[in-house]
């Protein structure tokens, strides 16, 4: 039960990334995913830009709780269902993934300004949370591969960093100091048996079977308490500030295997396995407006602030290797070389802003419930993936190593990501009291390469009840991803991923009140 | 889940239980039309002069408190006791105990929403008018008694590091430079190693400097050795002054993570 309940606070929206430690790839995570809010909202694609008067509003466009007169309760719990598909250097597999997550949750309280003397004709104020990002998911592909192998990145690491045998020891106790206590790597012997460099044992040329195989949880949280207030039902303009609350935990295991069954050539197998999470919470600002030039029509204008999140991670990891004759099984972990405790890094983070502009048709804008007919709605969103930045923080902050590595952080941050849009339409057609939605959407690649093909399509549709003080809507979203993941990342020769396909889908329950 | 389901039901069922107003008639959709309640309307309001608001504004008050009065004698009373209010010694700063004290009626009232008890300044709130405290409703209960204002130090305090970007400075510990790598390889080679024999790929694709050659002996005596490569990485040429020799301080920031064990000193034992 306490399972659940976490995994439905903690839970959804966008898929899993890759990733090692601290890198771009969090970033990511918190920026590139699709929106969530209540079931009216994701059944008409998630567009919310102009439309208002849904409490999701409070989370995309805060005047959007303006067009509110009246006071609500909103619950929306939400199922998701992860299908992946990957191709790995020619082979293909796939991955499935269920848990709970949840959308728009929260209460808006609204009031008529009933003395006449403001042109301020009604205020509201919203409380709400809301799951931007659900992290629950499974990402696992494997192949083989006679090209390059994971453990080149330890011998790259090494040798750029002219570690010697005591710094190979002790000095990368998550990654290459494993490696190298297991013999997985070892030294190069030069001239007149001088440490030369890094060898793998792994035997390249013959190939290996290599697995990946990741399991996230968690998601990316946010608390918005917004504010807006509506000039004679023609202007509305609102802000919220946020709380976001974020909590990732990645599970992976990752393994090569001799594809040539030679028990001479000194390599059997490696299995690397990380425990890695990653906690925050900062803070953030949205704000935004909706005008109403005609009857029916809304134009709608929001902009997010970066959030500043101060996040700690936390990473244990351990290897076994075999390497047959050279140094039989060997196993190390990082809690063995760190009396048993995790590794812990303190940095903020800022993601990017976001800008949303969006045109609402309403039909009609009138109080009998058997006169509105529907609408139609989009949004078009720019959001700056490269704008995301990493600081150190805490106790590391005066390290000059560390420093480094978040001033590079960056610099990879600017050179692989960039800026791009994501569209949304969707309508709804009402009768009375029953409502059907359609709606579709469209999210860009964040990646600058051209390369690296990643874009999400969604198609939506849902049902809403409406009536007796209360409401109920249910929608599906079919979540079409496309995403490259790379399993490791070499500097000097060319990287290897698996391309991901395949889809989510997201099934969400709200229930409203009326109060 | 059981359970999970279970309070689902009982929480929408109490909820829906509650919400009574909208029980009979038509039940409003905000995105369409939002009823508000009747307002005067902004021009006619306009037309009034100031001491006709000003009439207005306390006949309205009256009404509220005697309203209330009559529902709680006991509860409004201390209203009553203008000395109270305005003694100088609950209120020379604007985080004391009064401007939150629990016996404040407007600030005590969350269900007064018409009244707008949140008082984000949209004009409308009587405090904003700036009269008196006999209401509780001044200047000082419009900002600092405001428990989710603006004006509430609680946002005020929260301070965050502005993460700074910088110049780029390639260091020991990191593998970053990797993410600047755009060359792609995702297939294999299926002559078995061909990537690695000289000059077979072509000269961007020769990557025979990354590998060495191992040749193992034969299983069985007689039988013939096989071959096959390895993956290594040398330094470069360290006897240029410019280039650092090995260190055994290397690695500490790898990853992000202070990555040097505080029990690692130990070896890692011979081979067999």
């Amino acid at each position: 039960m306490k399972k659940y309940f976490g995994l439905l606070i903690s839970g959804l929206a966008i898929f899993a990334q890759s990733a090692t430690a601290q890198s771009p790839e969090e970033a990511l995570r918190l920026a590139w995913f699709t929106q969530n809010g209540t079931a009216r909202n994701m059944a008409v694609g998630g567009v919310m830009g102009s439309l208002g008067g849904d409490i999701t509003a409070n989370h995309v466009n805060p005047a959007g709780i303006g067009l509110y007169k009246t006071r609500e309760l909103v619950l929306s719990p939400g199922f998701l269902l992860n299908n992946n598909k990957f191709n790995y250097r020619g082979t293909d597999s796939s991955s499935s993934k269920s848990g709970f997550g949840y959308g728009t949750t929260g209460i808006v309280l609204a009031g008529s300004n009933k003395s006449g003397y403001s042109k301020w004709t009604s205020s509201a104020v919203a409380i709400s949370v809301n799951q931007l990002a659900n992290y629950n998911n499974q990402v696992s592909f494997s192949g083989r591969n006679n090209f390059s192998s994971f453990t080149e990145k330890y011998l790259e690491e090494l040798t750029r960093d002219r570690a010697d045998t005591n710094a190979a020891l002790s000095n990368y106790i998550f990654g290459s100091s494993l490696a190298f206590r297991t013999f997985l790597v070892d030294t190069l012997s030069g001239v007149g048996g001088a440490v030369a460099g890094y060898q793998s044992l792994v035997p390249i040329s013959t190939g290996v079977n290599q697995s990946y195989n990741a399991r996230t949880t968690g998601g990316y949280n946010e608390i918005a308490i917004g504010f807006a207030g509506n000039m004679a039902d023609k202007l509305y303009v609102g802000g919220s500030f946020n709380i976001p609350i974020v909590k990732y935990n990645r599970e992976l295991v990752y393994s090569e295997r001799d594809a040539t069954n030679d028990p001479t050539n000194q390599f059997s197998f490696f299995e690397y396995k990380e425990s890695y999470s990653s906690q925050g919470a900062g803070i953030g600002v949205k704000l935004g407006t909706i005008y109403k030039p005609t009857p029916f029509v809304r134009i709608g204008f929001a902009f997010h602030s970066p959030q500043f999140i101060t996040m700690t991670d936390r990473i244990r990891s351990s290897l076994v290797a075999n390497t047959e004759t050279y140094a039989g099984q060997r196993s190390e972990s990082s809690d063995n070389l760190n009396s048993g405790r995790a590794g812990t890094s303190k940095y903020n983070i800022t993601t990017p802003w976001r800008a949303i502009g969006s045109f609402s048709y309403v039909f009609r804008e009138i109080n009998d419930t058997r006169l509105q007919k529907g609408f139609i709605s989009a949004d078009i969103e720019y959001v700056h993936y490269k704008g995301a930045r990493f600081a150190v923080a805490g106790e590391n902050a005066s390290d000059a190593g560390f420093r480094n590595y978040y001033s590079a952080l960056n610099e990879a941050i600017i050179d692989n990501y960039k800026g791009n849009i994501n569209a949304r339409i969707g309508g709804e057609l009402k009768f009375n009291t029953i409502m059907f939605r359609l709606g579709a959407a469209y999210y860009g690649s964040p990646y600058q390469d051209e390369a690296l093909q990643a874009s999400r399509v969604i198609g939506s549709g849902g049902l809403g009840y409406r009536n007796k003080g209360m409401f109920i809507d249910l929608s599906y979203s079919h979540i079409m991803n496309k995403d490259a993941v790379f399993a490791y990342r070499l500097n000097d020769k060319p990287n290897t991923f698996a391309e991901q396909t395949g889809s989510r889908g997201s099934i969400m329950l709200t229930f409203g009140f009326k109060l | 889940m059981k359970k999970l389901l279970l309070s689902a039901f009982v929480a929408a069922t109490i909820l829906s239980g509650c919400s009574t107003a909208y029980q009979m008639g038509q039940t409003p959709d905000d995105v369409y039309f939002s009823p508000g309640e009747e307002r005067e309307t902004y021009a006619a309001a306009n037309n009034k002069n100031n001491d006709e608001r000003y009439q207005e504004y306390v006949s309205t008050m009256d009404d509220r408190y005697l309203r209330m009065r009559v529902g709680n004698r006991d509860r409004w009373s201390t209203i009553d006791n203008f000395s109270y209010w305005n003694d100088m010694r609950y209120d020379f700063s604007p985080y004391t105990f009064n401007h939150f004290n629990t016996f404040n009626p407007w600030i005590l009232d969350p269900y007064q929403f018409n009244f707008n008890p949140w008082g984000i300044g949209l004009g409308f709130r009587p405090g904003i008018y700036g009269w008196n405290n006999f209401y509780g409703g001044g200047w000082n209960g419009g900002v600092f008694g405001n428990p989710i204002g603006w004006g509430n130090p609680m946002f005020s305090v929260i301070t965050y590091a502005n993460p700074k970007a910088s110049l780029p400075t390639y260091t020991s510990g990191s593998n970053l430079s990797a993410l600047r790598n755009r060359m792609y390889n995702n297939n294999n080679d299926p002559r078995n190693g061909n990537w690695y024999a000289p000059g077979t790929n072509g000269g961007s694709n020769n990557f025979s400097n990354l590998v060495k050659r191992v040749f193992s002996g034969p299983t069985t005596s007689g039988g013939t050795g096989s071959s096959y490569d390895r993956s290594i990485r040398t330094f470069g040429n360290s006897s240029s002054s410019s280039i650092p020799t090995t260190s055994s301080s290397a690695g500490g920031a790898s990853g992000g993570f202070k990555s040097t064990g505080s029990s690692a000193s130990t070896g890692r034992g011979g081979r067999n």
